[in-house]
């Protein structure tokens, strides 16, 4: 399936042989397949052009050109490769897991000093952190994207010519050892060789040795203080976050290093895979971990947001995202527990003391439950609370608590209790409670103001107090308060919208 | 209790004290316009969940809490009972039939959220002290949540076609909707038995 896309779109998941490191360049149709690849498709076969226009070395050794005859305007009708398409199809291509000498290439440029991709990560490594001190940043960057490139074992199609081997590489069969001995000593590998040197004058073997230089590596950099998958904190001052953004000093000579390709992530399966047989003694995994550490001070730093602050998550909780007016929570204590002022302000502070207890247990049990044993046991917990505010009602407001009569251990229980308890699994309990104090004001301002409202054009009292107006006694029952409730919530989007237009406008008009 | 007597009942719990309309319960879930193709099995699993909750929770509240003066220990007793009877479904269809059971654990403990479900159970449980008034009672009450549902999904999905102001779309319209409905099943309060 995944090869029908990439035949279908190649513009847009890129040829064959970008993706697997191979040549870019044109194959003719008629030229014979050589195999399947691992997926199942074939494979083309190696460059062949014309072959009067290659030049000595490229042309396949033993290769014999059988020319056609030659037509009435003097061209060579017919070029058979008899040999040469069998030889060069299994001499030329490239093999994974083998080593493609790229000085065939036309216009390849080797690099000055590039190293031998001995299939040794480690070495790899050690000659890395060498560059990266001794040399500059460019030079720096050629040999690791030459190293990477013939440790994929082919030569990238989008940068051909940056990559060069010696000829004189060694098998990949080879082990660490043999293929150590067979590669130059460069600078970079002495200080290995002379810690495994140490070592095994001492007494200890050079396994012992390296084993030590890795635990010594797993030693990894701490990992930066601003994480960006962190979630945000409510008080973490939003300062914090400039200082995080200072790299480093350790990674200064990666920064002076060009971004890499990011071409290159997606060939790192590729590079543990040939690395693999040469590795038989190592531990791959950990290799490619070490790997991993010792080319993260290298990536470019990503600022990290800046943390909510608790005023703007008290704003957003009270005004921007008010749970009555804007996410359709808690329509029953207002419609039906809300028909005055006072009866209203009791039941918002009810819903309030539930939502502070319940986020605040979805706090400290976190992800410890089930989602829904959870939604379940806050719930439970709710009920207990509501039961003692009923008590409480009784005891301080019998007035409120007749008033209400049943609705107290439901509007405890309503929808508005769970509305933020996802949020506050997640969260610090400090953070918890502090949204659910923003949500609960919120809640019981916008439930009290609704209150304010019906009881004044319903019963033209405020509070207790008679005022000069005409009652409305529709709004005193439930189909008043839900067309309050509606026309409530319509305003409060209309104004939310024409003050994001604004701010926009205004931010707009700055730029 | 005689038929007369179920009759004024089961009219009064439907149309003129409509458990939705006159007391706002289980309004919330319905007008969530965003689930409107599960409506009808939301709706059928709260009448369901009311009339079993209400007859379970009567012998508690008969013969546990009243006689003891722990009335206001009801709401988490009545909130434990309607998640056994929630979890109790799943269990069993788990096994009996798994594509059912697994729509039982398709969203959070709905029964429980659900205000119409603990708010029958409360009401009821103070209205009629016999057993066979309540069941009485709860099938009506069930059968208002279901007729009212019918109607307001009805009316909503016929809002879908309109062009309200932008402001109005979604929550604000239905709101509006319901109060308009609310204000036809007010008409019923003129019948006297």
């Amino acid at each position: 399936m995944a090869d029908k896309r990439r035949e279908d779109a190649p513009e847009i998941f890129g040829d064959e042989s970008e993706t697997r490191g191979g040549i870019d360049i044109p194959v003719p149709e008629d030229a014979p397949a050589r195999g399947r690849s691992r997926r199942g498709r074939k494979r083309t076969a190696p460059p062949a052009a014309e072959p009067d226009l290659l030049p000595e070395s490229a042309a396949p050794a033993g290769t014999v050109y059988t020319l056609g005859p030659q037509n009435e305007f003097g061209d060579v009708e017919n070029v058979s490769f008899e040999e040469a398409s069998d030889n060069s199809a299994e001499t030329s291509a490239p093999k994974e897991g083998d080593a493609l000498d790229i000085s065939d290439i036309p216009n390849a440029v080797p690099a000055p000093d590039a190293p031998k991709p001995a299939g040794n990560s480690r070495k790899r490594k050690k000659r890395r952190a060498a560059q990266a001190r001794n040399t500059d940043g460019v030079s720096a960057k050629a040999s690791v994207s030459a190293e990477d490139t013939a440790s994929d074992s082919v030569s990238s199609s989008q940068e051909p010519h940056s990559a060069a081997e010696p000829t004189d590489q060694p098998s990949q069969d080879m082990t660490p050892q043999e293929a150590a001995a067979a590669s130059d000593p460069s600078a970079a590998d002495q200080p290995a060789k002379a810690e495994e040197a140490s070592a095994a004058a001492v007494g200890g073997s050079p396994t012992a040795a390296r084993s030590k230089r890795r635990g010594k590596r797993r030693t990894a950099p701490p990992k930066p203080a601003g994480d960006m998958d962190a979630p945000a904190e409510i008080g973490d001052a939003p300062e914090a976050a400039p200082a995080d953004a200072v790299p480093s000093p350790d990674a200064e000579p990666a920064s002076s290093v060009p971004a890499k390709n990011p071409k290159k992530k997606s060939r790192r399966p590729a590079d543990k895979t040939a690395d693999a047989p040469a590795d038989t003694t190592e531990n791959v995994p950990a290799e490619e971990t070490e790997d991993t550490a010792a080319e993260a001070p290298e990536k470019p730093k990503r600022t990290p947001k800046p943390k909510a602050p608790a005023a703007a998550l008290l704003l957003r909780g009270a005004l921007t995202e008010n749970p009555l007016l804007f996410g359709l929570v808690g329509v029953f204590p207002a419609v039906a527990a809300a028909s005055t002022g006072s009866t209203a302000l009791a039941a918002g502070i009810c819903a309030l003391a539930a939502l502070l207890v319940t986020n605040l247990a979805a706090s400290l049990i976190g992800g410890r439950l089930p989602r829904r044993l959870r939604a379940a046991l806050m719930l439970l917990l709710a009920a207990c609370v509501s039961s003692g505010e009923q008590l409480a009602l009784a005891a301080l407001l019998p007035d409120t608590a007749d008033a209400l009569g049943v609705f107290i251990p439901l509007v405890a229980v309503c929808g508005l209790t769970l509305s933020r308890e996802d949020f506050a699994a997640e969260r610090h309990p400090v953070s918890a409670l502090l949204d659910a104090a923003a949500c609960g004001v919120g809640f019981t301002a916008a439930l009290t103001l609704f209150g304010v409202i019906r009881e004044v054009l319903g019963s033209r009292t405020l509070f207790g107090l008679k005022l000069p107006l005409p009652p409305v006694l529709a709004f005193s029952a439930p189909m008043g308060g839900l067309l309050l409730l509606g026309l409530l919530s319509g305003a409060a989007r209309y104004v939310r919208t024409k003050r994001r237009a604004s701010k926009r406008g205004s931010k707009e008009a700055e730029l | 209790m005689s038929f007369s007597e179920a009759l004024v009942i089961s009219l009064g719990l439907i149309l003129s004290e409509n458990v939705v309309f006159s007391r706002a319960f289980g309004l919330r879930a319905m007008l969530d316009t965003e689930l409107p193709r599960r409506t009808a099995w939301l709706t059928l699993r709260v009448a369901v969940g009311i009339v079993l909750t209400a007859m379970a929770v009567w012998p508690v509240d008969r013969f546990l809490l009243s006689p003891f003066g722990l009335e206001a220990a009801r709401a988490p007793v009545y909130v434990l009972i309607a998640g056994i009877l929630e979890l109790v479904p799943e269990i069993v269809l788990k096994k009996a039939a798994p594509s059912l059971g697994a729509r039982f654990r398709e969203d959070r403990p709905f029964l429980l959220l659900n205000v119409a479900v603990l708010g029958c159970a409360l009401t009821l449980s103070d209205l009629f002290p016999s057993f066979g008034g309540l069941a009485v009672g709860a099938v009506s009450a069930a059968l208002g949540y279901v007729l009212a549902s019918v109607i307001l999904s009805s009316v909503l999905r016929r809002t879908r076609f309109s062009e309200p102001p932008a402001c109005f779309e979604g929550a604000p319209l239905a709101l509006v909707s319901a109060a308009l409905i609310a204000l036809a099943f007010a008409g019923f309060h003129g019948l006297h038995f």
